[in-house]
Order: structure tokens, then C-alpha cells, then sequence
């Protein structure tokens, strides 16, 4: 058992010198500082800042005070405020502007009269989620707007009614109040970064020896598979759970993302998380003979599992059928756990569902893995 | 009774219905180098593959150091060392980083004193912290030599060591194999240079999976060739003239052409061969340097041994 262990220790040792030879480390590094600015701050699934031009035939009071709502909010950025109508079409079509305000000749005169008014609200559809937004946004600050208008119109006659009825909607949004895309975006990187670290590079790692022969070198030694692939793997464990440490604390230092949970219980689901990468890795080695091979088999299972996994896009929007195929995705169950210890500070029973399927993945995946890379080296 | 390092009885190697080695049997003394010969794709790194348990033989028996190869290839492997054609070293790592590495993985004991030791031996000093992929194929090879021998091994398996390292090099490396081989060590090496054979106690001829022979190399030289070898050194034009010479009256029964030298082997009296040759060669104009009798070589038993298969 002692030389067992001295052997695994060789091969660490090992392997830490390919990673530093190799300059590997900054790019296990800083790889994750990268990608946590792009996903973390860059891609927003939220929409604001929506290019606006406004149409302003009216002149008036009035056309004024709505322009000025829509000046006044984050949502939109005003562009330019015109008065001829043809000005609408080349600035869609050019794409200086996302939706146009047009307010018609007579606005004013007909808000005095009491009469019934209409406005034009242009949206570009060629991006459907920036058009809705923005007809949403648009629309809640008319009706405002008009409810304005009303209240003042019923204080002018001297308010007969006495009080106006009104129902508004309290929004609360629990566990990420703010729906900041950050706060979900952080968590699910850490799962990104891991199959990174874990899987794509402990997978290639792994085939070199066989692409330049050492393997049969190694195989000739009394050293056992198990050893050679403990060895080959450990550093990868470190490092995946170094990577988890480094980016749950700048994620809440830089983004300020909140961890409401337990950061114990976080490593400890992330390490399981990591046996199933380094599980799959290792198969994706045995079945690979270069390191070009082995890189496109690990693409072919990581981008299904950025894309289906809820990463980036909400699994209960997608088709059924897709929605089904999210259930192999090992990703799929880590990335619930990742954003429920982080946002909703859950605990380990709550979680229990989502741990059991990614035991039984990171159960079957290992044993597969070595009986599979045994067979190779054996 | 002698005492076998190595026994294989008939032992046959197949990759799906490709036969790679076929019903091959020897064995090989304690302290013998045996050199394997032969064609590529002969068998030859198969066969060694199998004695090192990289293979699993598809029939027949090995017995390494009487351990059997099917049921204690772990305890084969604490004592045999293996240098594969490659010269697998990790490229990114120093020569002593991996020296030291597969100490480490033996388990050698007094680790240090075993790894400087072998570098002296070596002559690798002056390299010892270069990064392995920088190194020449001469001293790349050196290198891999010493990590196939950092445990002392019982038994070495040289599979092609000296391919593309140069001739000083080259004798070198065998300086270090005999004295090895001297002081106990088994070793089964595979080559194509047939000068390197002369330096093996016995060799075994491989072609086509199959054992065509193995002895004593003058023992298989008396064998092969019957008669003697007479070589006419050419001044110019060797293709040429040797077609001529090809077509000389007398009871030939074989030239080849060796580089500049044509190698004739015949039956008849030397001289009288010899006068017939320089007469031929008159008529013929055809130009030569010398004429003179030799030993039959390893290549003229391969050449021989190969046109007869074919």
C-alpha cells in the first residue's frame, strides 16, 4: 500500500510538472477570470438602454412631459426627437434606433377636449426580445402617463367621485430581487469552468501519454491503472475546486452576488461534479488516439451541455422533447445546485434530488471510465 | 541443467485474423544477448510486446525469469526493463526529471546515489537538466536506456534501440549493452543494422511471424551460405557493370550487389574463380578497384534468406 501510494505521488508529481511546463497554469487561471467577465458582465439577458426617436409633431406641453418620461428611465436612451414622419423609416431601416414614439399633430388638443387620442409606437422585430421589451416598457409608461392625465382632469372638475379607484401590482421577486443576470450567470460559470478544467484538459492530458507512447512505457512498470490514473487526475481535482473557491469569491467581491448558502456544502457538491467531468473525461480518452480527437469529442459534449443544462437558456421555454434530453445532462443538475446554494442558500436536503442524480451520473461515469481505461492500459 | 532467463514455447501471436507471430519457440540464457533479425514487419516488436506482457500471446507459453507471462505478469514487470523504438521519454521534462520519475515508479531504493550513478554511467552529466526534447536522438536514446535500467533489471528488451543515432554513438551504446550482459543482465534486442548482430552472443532470424533460424552467428552463417564469397570492388558505374558481371559463365549461386562491391558466392576453387572473374572482366571492360575473398556477412545471409522466401 505504501509503494501504492509513493507511485500516485510520482505521477502527481508528475503531472504538475506538465502543467507548469507546459504553461498551463495561467490558463487554468486565468480562464476563469475571463470567462466570468464575459457571461458575468457582458452577455445581459436583461434588456435596457433600448435606442429610441421620438416623432414629435405635436409640440406641445404635453408631447413634452411624455418625452420626458421616456428620457427618464433606464430602459430607453433617447436618440433623436424629430418632426417629420418619413424620418421613421430610414432610421428603423438603418438600425440607429430600436423603436420609434411618433405623437400625432393634434395630441394636445385632444387631451384638452377630453377626447380620445392615440400614439404610435414602431418597434424593430428583427430582434423579437428587444421589440416585446420594449412595447412592454413602452406601454407601462403611456398607461402611466395617462393615469396622470386622468387624475389631474378629476382634481380640475373637483374631484365628484371622491377617491379613484386604482389596483397596482406590488412586484416582489424573491432570491434575486433585482433579476440581475449576473446573480444567475456567476454560479452556472463555476459548472462551465469545471467541465473546462476537469474534463476538456484532464482528457488531453491523459491521451498525450498514449499519442506519444509513454503509455507503453509506463505499462511495461509495475505501476497499476488505478495509480496512473489517481495520479494524472488529482491535480485536476485541486484545481477544479480552486477555480470554484476563486470564482465564488469574485463573484461576490466584483459582481457582489450574493452567497446566502454553505460554502462547505458547495465544495462538496462541486467535487462530486468534478468525478463526474474527470469520469467522462477519462472515457473520452479511451476512446480517443490524438489529442485533436479527444479535444472534439469533449466539444461535442460540452456545448450540448452549455446549451441544454440551463445555462444560458431557461429549460422550461424549450421544446419537450428538448426538455427531456436536459435530463442527461450532468450540468443540468449542478447548475440548480450552484444557484441554489448561492442565491437561495439551500441546504443539502433541499438539494437532495439534484445530488442523487449526479451521484448515480458520477457513480456510473467512474466505473465505466475505469474499466474502460483499463482495458487500454492493462 | 542451464539456467533460462527467457522460454517461449510456441507461441503464436494473431491481430484478428492477421497472423503476426507464428508458432515461435527458443529460449535465452541468463547474461546472453540474443539478437532478434528480420524484415519490418517480421514480428520481431511483436514478439518482444508479448515477453513484456504489453501483448497477450494468442497461443502457447512464455515463461520470463519462470515466471508465467499469463498469471504473474506483475512480478514480470518488477524485473524487466523495456526500450520501445520510440524512446518514449516526456519530452517537457528534464533528462534527470525523468530518470528520477521512473526510479520513483520502480521503487528503486537509495534513489539518488542509483540515478547519479546511472548517469555517469551513461555519460549524460552535462545534460542532466535539459528539457528531454531538445536533446539529439544519440542522447534522447542514452536516455531512454537509462530509465528502462534505473532498477537493474534481470532482463532488458531493446526493441530497434540505435535507430537514427550515428555510428560512434552507436558503438558506444553497445559498449554499455556487453558490459551489462557481463555482469548478468539478459538481453533481447532488435535490430536491422546487420553489423550490430555481431555484437549478440546468438541471433534469431524472424521472417514473415516465423523463426527461420537461431545460433551462433558463424554457426548460421555455415548454414546459409555453402561456398565462399568472392567481391569484385567496382570504379564506376556499379548498376551497369554489375548486370554485366551477372551474366558470366561459371557456377554462380548468388551475386548481389553491396554499395561499390559485388558479393559472388560459388562453389569452386578460389583462384580458379578469381582468374575467371578477371578474365570475364576483360572481355567485358568492365573496371574494378580489387578483387578479393571475404567472409560471408549477416547481409548476405539476410539477402539469401529473404530471395529464398520470395
Amino acid at each position: 500500500m505504501k509503494t501504492s501510494k509513493s507511485r500516485i505521488l510520482k505521477i502527481f508529481h508528475k503531472e504538475i510538472l506538465h502543467i507548469i511546463r507546459g504553461r498551463m497554469l495561467p490558463l487554468l487561471v486565468v480562464a476563469p477570470i475571463l470567462q466570468m467577465l464575459v457571461f458575468g458582465d457582458v452577455v445581459t439577458t436583461e434588456i435596457k438602454h433600448i435606442s429610441i426617436m421620438v416623432v414629435d409633431r405635436s409640440l406641445s406641453s404635453y408631447s413634452r412631459l411624455l418625452i420626458s418620461k421616456f428620457s427618464n428611465v433606464e430602459y430607453f436612451d433617447l436618440k433623436t426627437v424629430s418632426n417629420d414622419r418619413n424620418d421613421i423609416q430610414t432610421a428603423l431601416t438603418k438600425g440607429d434606433v430600436k423603436c420609434v414614439l411618433s405623437i400625432p399633430e393634434d395630441f394636445e388638443e385632444k387631451i384638452k377636449k377630453g377626447e380620445k387620442t392615440s400614439l404610435q409606437f414602431i418597434t424593430d422585430g428583427s430582434n423579437s426580445n428587444v421589440g416585446s421589451a420594449a412595447l412592454n416598457y413602452g406601454s407601462i409608461i403611456i398607461y402611466n402617463f395617462s393615469k396622470e392625465i386622468f387624475s389631474d382632469k378629476m382634481r380640475q372638475f373637483g374631484n365628484v367621485i371622491g377617491h379613484i379607484p386604482d389596483i397596482t401590482i406590488e412586484e416582489r421577486i424573491l432570491f434575486n430581487p433585482e433579476l440581475k443576470s449576473t446573480d444567475t450567470m456567476i454560479p452556472g460559470i463555476i459548472g462551465l469552468i469545471l467541465i473546462i478544467v476537469t474534463m476538456v484538459i484532464a482528457s488531453l492530458s491523459l491521451v498525450k501519454e498514449k499519442e506519444y507512447g509513454n503509455i507503453e512505457q509506463l505499462i511495461v512498470t509495475p505501476i497499476k491503472p488505478y495509480e496512473l490514473l489517481l495520479g494524472k487526475i488529482l491535480p485536476y481535482i485541486i484545481i477544479g475546486l480552486i477555480d470554484v473557491i476563486f470564482i465564488t469569491v469574485a463573484g461576490i467581491l466584483i459582481f457582489k452576488v450574493p452567497f446566502m448558502g454553505n460554502i462547505l456544502l458547495l465544495l462538496v457538491l462541486s467535487l462530486l461534479a468534478i468525478f463526474v467531468n474527470l469520469g467522462i473525461g477519462t472515457f473520452i480518452s479511451t476512446i480517443s488516439a490524438t489529442q485533436q480527437q479527444a479535444m472534439i469529442s469533449a466539444m461535442f459534449f460540452m456545448l450540448p451541455n452549455m446549451l441544454l443544462s440551463g445555462f444560458i437558456f431557461p429549460i422550461k421555454n424549450m421544446p419537450q422533447v428538448i426538455q427531456y434530453i436536459t435530463y442527461i445532462m450532468p450540468l443540468r443538475y449542478y447548475i440548480v445546485i450552484l444557484r441554489g446554494i448561492f442565491l437561495k442558500g439551500l441546504t443539502f436536503m433541499e438539494l437532495l434530488p439534484e445530488v442523487t442524480a449526479l451521484f448515480i451520473y458520477a457513480l456510473v461515469v467512474s466505473i465505466l471510465a475505469l474499466k474502460k481505461f483499463k482495458k487500454t492500459v492493462g | 541443467m542451464e539456467k533460462y532467463s527467457i522460454e517461449v514455447q510456441n507461441l503464436t501471436k494473431k491481430f484478428g485474423t492477421f497472423t503476426a507471430v507464428d508458432d515461435i519457440s527458443f529460449n535465452v540464457k541468463e547474461g546472453e544477448i540474443l539478437g532478434f533479425l528480420g524484415p519490418n514487419g517480421a514480428g520481431k516488436t511483436t514478439t518482444i510486446k508479448v515477453l513484456c506482457g504489453l501483448l497477450i500471446p494468442t497461443k502457447g507459453d512464455v515463461f520470463v525469469e519462470n515466471y508465467d507471462i499469463r498469471k504473474d505478469v506483475e512480478k514480470i514487470k518488477t524485473i524487466i526493463g523495456y526500450m520501445s523504438q520510440k524512446f518514449s521519454l516526456y519530452t517537457d521534462l528534464t533528462v534527470y526529471e525523468n530518470i528520477k520519475f521512473y526510479a520513483g515508479i520502480y521503487g528503486v531504493d537509495r534513489e539518488e546515489a542509483k540515478i547519479k550513478e546511472i548517469i555517469e554511467m551513461l555519460d549524460i552529466e552535462e545534460y542532466k537538466n535539459t528539457i528531454t526534447a531538445e536533446l539529439p536522438a544519440g542522447i534522447r536514446q542514452r536516455v531512454a536506456l537509462a530509465t528502462a535500467f534505473i532498477h537493474s533489471p534481470k532482463i532488458l528488451f531493446l526493441d530497434e534501440p540505435t535507430a537514427g543515432v550515428d555510428p560512434v554513438l552507436r558503438r558506444k551504446f553497445w559498449a554499455i549493452i556487453k558490459k551489462w550482459a557481463q555482469q548478468g543482465t539478459t538481453i533481447l534486442v532488435t535490430t536491422h543494422y546487420m553489423d550490430e548482430a555481431e555484437n549478440c552472443n546468438r541471433i534469431a532470424l524472424i521472417n514473415q511471424g516465423k523463426l527461420v533460424d537461431i545460433g551462433e552467428i558463424d554457426e548460421i552463417k555455415g548454414k546459409f551460405i555453402k561456398g565462399n564469397i568472392l567481391c569484385v570492388e567496382l570504379s564506376e558505374n556499379y548498376v551497369k557493370e554489375f548486370n554485366t558481371l551477372k551474366k558470366i559463365e561459371m557456377p554462380v549461386k548468388d551475386i548481389s550487389l553491396h554499395g561499390s562491391i559485388v558479393h559472388i558466392i560459388q562453389d569452386i576453387d578460389i583462384e580458379e574463380a578469381k582468374k575467371k572473374i578477371k578474365d570475364y572482366c576483360k572481355t567485358k571492360e568492365i573496371k574494378y578497384k580489387n578483387i578479393f575473398e571475404d567472409k560471408p556477412s549477416l547481409e548476405d545471409i539476410f539477402i539469401n534468406l529473404i530471395r529464398k522466401k520470395s
